[in-house]
């Protein structure tokens, strides 16, 4: 299968030769960064986790890994995809610990070594970060928005 | 008349039908057995084989599943994915299961790659259009994705392979990075198996037969046999001369219609049912008469060798034994065929004649391994006889060994020829189980020596015409598993675009005017006839390839008639001309014609009576 660019759309070419367009407006913006005010961060958090329809990406920290990780996140915060930074996550570790776990999620314990994680519409985690390689946080918003609660 | 008409139509019929499921089945080999060939025919569907044909104009035709026609002037291309078939292989090999099902689970995903980014660009869509975000069918559609998700995020490799590759910038791009990974990582797998499997020493062998009515002939396939190709033979698509057998057929049906016009048609009938080829087939076998001759010089090395070591001559003794016994049978049992009056019952016939075909068989073999086994202990047996029959010894041990392998070669072909002119009434499936075995001719290539790509070049086949068969078999193994056929085809070959073709007819003629008997005549006249037809009209090149029926039962045609006529019955040929379509395959034929001796015109209908069914051709 092949992809090209043309303009701003997408075509996707199959084995078989049929084109599959996808439309400029589904190549989107990505969304702004949502920062966790320290003292509010709690409280924003559990409003935002009751917004319907989104997929969020928690950067847990303000060290340059978090921020190096929240960029690159920034950059993939397409349609439903949020990126939560909270510079200071203290508050946030135990809450986070409540959440469900998708399927195969290890539970959280020991939240020093995560530098993110990334929750499902039905506010599952769905990825743990514990690297900051880039494509980890393809795969971590790949996980969430793919993800149903059974 | 008419009450011997309506009988002969029937028996016309039941034999031509009979005929048509005769010559289109093949040996009990459930997976040879007339199968549409294509890519297909490969056992999993994995396409490991792709094939096309180039027709003699040129045409390039992919070759795909319920192709069952190739023309018989055509090259056959063939290209064999090693990879796919190194990944077929392990799946067949209990310590790759793990392999071959991760292996299975990426090509699965990467053939609905197209569906899953086409789910995504839905889910995208539904989610920008709705305006009540708590509406999650663009959750649905997202959901539909997490298999291949889980797949990258479980599977170790493919999950590096996913972060080797470039950064993406859209959330397709995410999803089309994963195929890409997957599609990597299966070249990955495949390459894997490909050296665990050369290192098994697995190896391929791809054959192909040109089959006609009596033989399965092998055909040279470039960098895959030792075969020397034949020399070029192009079928003529546009033949109006008849061919011997026909002219042969022609003969038999003049003098058919000849006694018919004197004593009336069933007596004329009574002489067709002959079973007498088979003797004739079987008692003038060059390598049978050699029999006597091997014998003969048994006999005389026994007499010389009285005095020489014990063990020498009782190892001639024996071979003499075999063949004395092999030769009192095979002597009954053509004795036997030079007394039987033909049976009243055909499907008994037709049974016993199997039967005994196959016993000969059986006896020939049997036979053939016997003497092989005794000439090489022989070999051992000839310095301790003695430098006196040395000489003599080795000669008569060379022309033992020719004498087995010629007989076995001719017994087989004589059976065959037996079985086709049997199996033309009795549709018996079980004929040439052999026939299609690979010789020591058809090399073993291991994994990494397989060509990409083979050539079938049919011009460089051998004589052949249309009706025969193009059998392609591909199959592997190593020197510890059994080979297993993991390819075969059945093609048959036929012109698919319009050709020309002779066909010869035992006509019942009623001259004008019609359905009036003259005093003292029959209704109809019997006359031979042939006609020049124009066939293959009737569908187009893609739906010919296909449809076997077409060709080998309906295979209308359009043309002229010439047949030979007596209506004054003063014993002095007449010549008629007239038009003609036939069908079923030009076994009935309906026309119109006119003598030119008195200009009087005539309807005819005709038959191909298979006259020389029960002898064999």
């Amino acid at each position: 299968m092949e992809y090209y660019f043309k303009f701003c759309d997408i075509y996707v070419q199959g084995p078989k030769g049929h084109i599959t367009h996808l439309k400029s407006n589904q190549i989107m913006a990505t969304n702004p960064l949502i920062t966790l005010d320290s003292d509010q961060a709690l409280h924003q958090f559990e409003t935002l986790l009751d917004e319907p329809g989104r997929v969020f990406l928690v950067v847990l920290g303000d060290d340059a890994v978090h921020q190096t990780l929240r960029d690159k996140a920034l950059a993939k915060a397409f349609s439903w995809r949020y990126v939560l930074w909270a510079p200071q996550p203290g508050v946030l570790y135990q809450r986070l610990k409540t959440l469900p776990l998708r399927p195969g999620v290890l539970p959280l314990l020991d939240m020093g070594s995560v530098y993110g994680v990334s929750i499902s519409v039905n506010n599952h985690i769905c990825r743990v970060i514990k690297e900051s390689n880039k494509d980890e946080i393809a795969q971590a918003f790949m996980l969430a928005e793919t993800f149903m609660q059974p | 008349m008419r009450k011997i008409f309506i009988p002969l139509v029937l028996l016309s019929v039941v034999l031509y039908g009979a005929s048509c499921k005769g010559t289109g089945t093949l040996a009990g080999r459930s997976n040879v057995a007339d199968t549409p060939g294509s890519t297909a025919g490969v056992e999993d569907g994995s396409g490991i084989l792709d094939m096309y044909e180039v027709d003699a104009g040129g045409k390039k035709v992919l070759m795909t599943e319920g192709q069952r026609i190739v023309d018989p002037n055509s090259e056959i291309h063939i290209g064999i994915n090693r990879k796919k078939l190194s990944a077929l292989i392990s799946a067949r090999v209990p310590e790759d299961s793990a392999l071959t099902a991760r292996l299975a689970g990426f090509r699965d995903a990467l053939l609905s790659e197209q569906e899953y980014i086409k789910t995504l660009g839905v889910a995208i869509d539904l989610y920008n259009k709705s305006s009540d975000k708590s509406d999650l069918a663009w959750q649905m559609q997202m959901a539909k994705l997490a298999p291949v998700v889980d797949m990258l995020t479980e599977d170790k490799e493919a999950n590096a392979i996913y972060n080797t590759l470039p950064e993406s910038n859209s959330l397709t791009e995410d999803y089309v990075k994963v195929f890409k990974a997957f599609s990597i990582q299966v070249d990955r797998i495949e390459a894997e198996m490909l050296e665990r499997n050369k290192q098994k020493g697995y190896y391929v062998r791809l054959g192909a037969w040109l089959q006609d009515k009596n033989n399965a002939v092998p055909i040279h396939i470039d960098g895959f046999d030792s075969y020397t190709p034949n020399s070029p033979y192009t079928v003529e698509q546009f033949n109006i001369v008849l061919s011997d057998e026909q002219q042969k057929l022609l003969t038999e049906i003049a003098n058919l219609a000849d006694k018919a016009n004197k004593e009336g048609l069933a007596e004329a009938m009574k002489t067709m049912v002959s079973m007498n080829g088979m003797i004739q087939a079987i008692a003038s076998l060059p390598s049978y008469q050699k029999a006597k001759e091997v014998e003969q010089a048994l006999s005389g090395l026994i007499a010389v060798s009285q005095q020489e070591a014990e063990a020498f001559r009782q190892s001639l003794e024996r071979i003499k034994t075999k063949l004395v016994v092999y030769k009192v049978y095979m002597d009954t049992r053509l004795e036997k065929y030079k007394n039987q009056v033909p049976d009243q019952n055909p499907g008994n016939a037709l049974l016993q004649i199997n039967a005994d075909v196959r016993e000969m068989l059986d006896r020939t073999n049997q036979l053939v391994t016997a003497l092989q086994s005794e000439t090489a202990a022989l070999q051992s047996q000839i310095l301790a006889a003695g430098g006196a029959i040395q000489a003599q010894a080795q000669t008569l041990v060379q022309q033992v060994n020719a004498f087995a392998v010629n007989l076995k070669t001719d017994i087989q072909a004589a059976g065959d020829r037996v079985r086709e002119a049997a199996g033309l009434f009795s549709g018996a499936n079980d004929f040439r189980t052999n026939a299609y075995d690979f010789t020591e001719k058809v090399n073993k290539l291991t994994l990494d020596k397989i060509p990409d790509r083979a050539l079938i070049n049919l011009e460089f086949a051998g004589k052949r015409d249309v009706g025969d068969k193009l059998v392609i078999k591909f199959s592997y193994g190593n020197e510890n598993q059994q080979e297993h056929v993991l390819y075969s085809g059945n093609y048959h070959l036929y012109f698919c675009t319009p050709y020309v073709r002779t066909a010869v007819g035992f006509l019942f003629v009623d001259p004008a005017p019609l359905f009036k008997k003259e005093d003292s005549k029959s209704l109809f006249y019997y006359a031979p006839s042939y006609s020049i037809l124009l066939k293959g009209l009737f569908l187009s090149s893609e739906k010919t390839r296909r449809k076997l029926s077409y060709h080998k039962i309906y295979s209308p045609g359009v043309g002229i008639n010439i047949a030979t006529l007596d209506f004054n019955s003063d014993g002095s040929m007449e010549i008629g001309v007239g038009g003609v379509v036939t069908i079923f395959n030009d076994f009935i034929q309906l026309g119109y014609g006119v003598n030119t001796y008195d200009g009087k015109g005539y309807s005819f209908f005709g038959f191909k009576i298979p006259i020389g069914a029960f002898s064999l051709r």
